[in-house]
């Protein structure tokens, strides 16, 4: 019997199609597999499931309840439990406060009843394998035992959909081992599990069914008995709509390969990375591949100064150098434009201000500081950048195209000749994203050089002259020229060394 | 699945598509460069009535200015009651401009009242039981203010503590010390005659601390706007995370912010003792609230998007008109905190109302 019908869901978000017309369905008593490209829709999709947000069209039935279509209601539906990505637990509460909270069991009265609730939690910690004492606190928990947490959570609230979504994606290999066993057991014959996950060998280990999805909509669905690598690869990598890939492919320049060495960085590891080294030649663009939790934000957060590493060091033209703030990374030429935009420009100052920010104390005499300077400044390499007229509007109020180009103008004003990029066309609409690759390609033409971290396979294609791929904290390959394409990258990404 | 997917809706929402700005109104913009003037240019009813809104605080003060007048002809509005209300203004104000920079920082204090008293005590009682001599008693003052703001500022920025708590902490500290320095007595005589002349003595006929004040609140105005420390006070204030990828060390400028409000609490602490003569306990206590009052009253005259010392020391004196005309109608004495309170959320309401319309 089918537990979830999802029907022709649409929905757009500003301009971008995020579903057209996804379907599927998923049987009670089976763990369901949710895999896809990235863009591809999962996540709205997921989001759509728990009543997170509200779709244009379509509709969901659960246990053969026609659910409101266009609900938005900013909190999870009562009979599906969402089990995200991110750990979202209440730190300062016991584990037994944890996996209860929100549907505590109560006594006569309505009165909470102690002992109801620590045998209620007990008993949902022992089915996920989880095994400490009903009274540590969550925050003493290791990343696995959260994550287990979690699906007792799940488990304690008794819906009849269970949403996983990458539960595995900052764990390594042995504590991976475990969540997945922990997750069987959220298996129920009243209930089904979507397991949303981009770890291949995962998803044909556990689940009876997958379906997958590419473009905001569903591709197939496979049996258990047809679950073979191949064809998992197949589902999430096949035919798929190349929208800025064909014109540009193989339009690389080889870059000579005795340009100088801008940049290396030898064994650093922090919390997530395990000794990663890498190097960065004059005028190169850097690929940075790798899903949540494999560290890739760690190594531009370490190289633009954000991050202390735990161990490692950063060489720059050969001399050692130590970051103790984005300050210092500034000053040796090393601009980093986080993938969190909040972090990335002062919304509310103008576009000059922002330009100008860095250079400050360049700009000033006698120590006070005007506008009038900083529009002077400013105003060259907005002008070269077609900002000029942006100048005296505050960052906030450009589209996302012009804001990331306001900020390369920064980066370029106060002389920094490498930029760490963050996800650099999220959030960008097609023209603008157009103009923001021309602008490194023309940047990197003039030996500016590149660090890139994007999810987007295109974007490496169309940018990147070598690109790296970390999985769990270590580089698992380097890819350069011929071999850049979309499906060896993305295949990177899922099939790694030792986890196939 | 993208990362940060979750933020996905929010994202789309927040960037317009198309690169066509929102507003293309090159005036529309206001910097961290000063108050700014908010919007020009735009011509529609919405617009008009924006305007209005955005100068609702000056025209009630206008207001009151003419109903005090009429009301009280012949004493409210005199160059004597003017001069009046700057003198009792002068505490407040230096008060209300120093934590103009802490909420510029986007962070808050509540220990500034405390430093008022302890260094108002720590300046009067070495005057009065050391013989110090008015230099003395002053620097005495300054460094109990550097002190405890260096104190909250290394808190704040360095270890994170929020700030609402902090301050409490070392408020509350302060004020136990002042209590164990003075016994709650109150103390007089011995006070230095320069000291006294802070507030008593006038220059070509106007008072030394109504100078004081306006060149404090010129000083600060300027550095916020046109040097590199003050402007990134506005920085820091507007996000931090940004501003440090900028370039920015925000945590000595956390430290800043709090260190010269330090030092405005203890110049406070000064001009109390100095126009009392003495020292009383629990001379800070009264301008706390105020002080926020003050300045939340002149982050709304103008339009509630930036704090500015300019706009606080507006607040200041609509307090101070309020009181003094209320006063001299006979109004009974309840009136004023009510008219204040009053006043105060009719402006945040109007500010709120017209920051929603856009």
């Amino acid at each position: 019997m089918s537990i979830v019908e999802v029907h022709g869901l649409f929905k757009t978000f500003g301009g971008t199609q995020a579903l057209r017309g996804a379907s599927f369905s998923a049987e009670a008593g089976s763990i369901h597999g949710i895999v896809g490209p990235n863009g591809a829709g999962k996540s709205t999709l997921v989001r759509a499931l728990c009543g997170l947000t509200s779709v244009d069209a379509g509709e969901i039935i659960i246990g053969g309840v026609m659910v409101l279509k266009s609900r938005d209601s900013g909190s999870v539906r009562k009979d599906v439990a969402l089990v995200a990505q991110e750990v979202t637990l209440p730190e300062s509460l016991t584990v037994a406060e944890a996996v209860l909270v929100g549907s505590e069991p109560r006594g006569r009265g309505r009165i909470l009843s102690p002992s109801r609730m620590k045998r209620a939690a007990a008993s949902a910690l022992e089915e996920v394998g989880l095994e400490v004492s009903t009274r540590t606190l969550v925050s003493r928990l290791s990343g696995r035992e959260k994550r287990l947490l979690m699906f007792a959570q799940a488990l304690h609230r008794n819906a009849s959909v269970v949403v996983v979504d990458e539960p595995t994606a900052a764990l390594d290999e042995a504590d991976a081992e475990i969540v997945l066993s922990g997750l069987e057991a959220l298996r129920r014959p009243d209930s089904v599990v979507l397991f949303v996950s981009h770890r291949l060998h995962e998803v044909q280990r556990i689940c009876d069914r997958v379906t997958g999805f590419r473009d905001g909509r569903d591709v197939a669905t496979l049996e258990r008995e047809m679950l073979t690598p191949d064809a998992l690869e197949e589902l999430i990598l096949g035919e798929r709509l190349a929208v800025l890939s064909s014109q540009h492919d193989s339009a690389h320049p080889a870059h000579e390969e005795d340009t100088e060495t801008c940049l290396s960085i030898r064994g650093l590891s922090t919390g997530l990375l395990r000794g990663v080294s890498l190097e960065l030649r004059r005028g190169e663009v850097l690929g940075v591949v790798g899903l949540a939790g494999s560290g890739a934000e760690d190594l531009l957060e370490v190289i633009g100064g954000s991050m202390r590493p735990a161990s490692g060091q950063l060489f720059m033209r050969g001399r050692p150098v130590v970051f103790r703030g984005p300050k210092d990374a500034l000053k040796a030429g090393i601009a980093y434009l986080p993938a969190d935009r909040a972090r990335a420009g002062l919304l509310d100052a103008t576009v000059r201000e922002n330009v100008a920010m860095p250079s400050w104390e360049r700009i000033r005499r006698m120590g006070l500081l005007t506008t009038g300077m900083e529009d002077r400044f400013a105003r060259e390499i907005l002008l070269r950048l077609g900002l000029e007229q942006y100048r005296q509007m505050p960052l906030g109020h450009l589209s996302g195209g012009n804001r990331q180009k306001a900020l390369f103008a920064r980066a370029v004003a106060c002389g920094a000749r490498i930029l760490v990029l963050g996800e650099p066309t999220a959030g960008v609409d097609v023209r603008g994203r157009r103009d923001t690759y021309d602008l490194i390609e023309q940047l990197a033409e003039e030996g500016y050089s590149f660090v890139i971290l994007s999810s987007e396979a295109e974007e490496h294609v169309r940018l990147c002259d070598v690109v790296v791929t970390l999985v769990r904290g270590k580089v698992s390959s380097v890819l350069r020229g011929s071999e850049l394409d979309i499906r060896t990258i993305e295949l990177s990404m899922v099939t790694a060394k030792g986890t196939r | 699945m993208r990362k940060g997917a979750s933020n996905e809706e929010s994202l789309a929402g927040g960037y317009a598509s198309g690169d066509t700005p929102k507003m293309v109104d090159p005036g529309a913009g206001e910097g961290l460069d000063g108050p700014g003037t908010g919007v020009r240019g735009r011509r529609s009813l919405a617009a008009v009535v924006d305007r209005l809104r955005s100068v609702a605080v000056f025209v009630i003060f206008g207001g009151l200015v003419v109903v005090f007048t009429v009301k009280a002809p012949g004493r409210f509005l005199t160059v004597g009651n003017l001069q009046t209300i700057l003198e009792n203004s002068v505490v407040l104000t230096l008060a209300a401009v120093g934590l103009t920079l802490v909420l510029v920082l986007g962070q808050f204090d509540l220990s500034f009242s405390a430093v008022i008293g302890l260094s108002g005590a720590v300046a009067v009682s070495l005057m009065h039981s050391y013989h110090a001599g008015f230099f003395e008693a002053v620097i005495a003052a300054l460094c109990v203010g550097l002190v405890i703001g260096l104190i909250n500022g290394l808190m704040v920025g360095y270890a994170r503590v929020a700030a609402f708590i902090a301050t409490l902490a070392v408020g509350s500290a302060a004020t136990g010390v002042e209590e164990a320095l003075m016994h709650q007595n109150t103390v007089y005589g011995g006070m230095a005659k320069s000291y006294i002349n802070l507030t008593q003595g006038k220059i070509d006929g106007v008072a030394i601390e109504v100078i004081i004040i306006l060149a404090a609140v010129v000083v600060v105005s300027l550095w916020l706007g046109f040097t590199v420390s003050g402007r990134r006070l506005y920085a820091v204030g507007s996000n931090e995370g940004a501003a440090r990828l900028a370039g920015v060390k925000t945590r000595r400028v956390i430290v800043l912010g709090f260190v010269v409000l330090g030092l405005f609490g203890a110049l406070a602490g000064v001009m109390v003792t100095s126009q009392a003569q003495s020292y009383y306990p629990g001379s800070g206590t009264p301008f706390l609230l105020p002080a926020y009052t003050a300045a939340f009253l002149g982050f709304s005259a103008i339009g509630g998007r930036r704090f500015h010392p300019a706009a606080t020391f507006f607040g200041v004196l609509f307090i101070e008109v309020l009181s003094t005309g209320l006063t001299m109608l006979n109004s009974p004495p309840w009136s004023t905190d009510l008219a204040q309170g009053v006043a105060l959320g009719v402006a945040v309401l109007l500010v709120r109302r017209s920051s929603v319309a856009q």
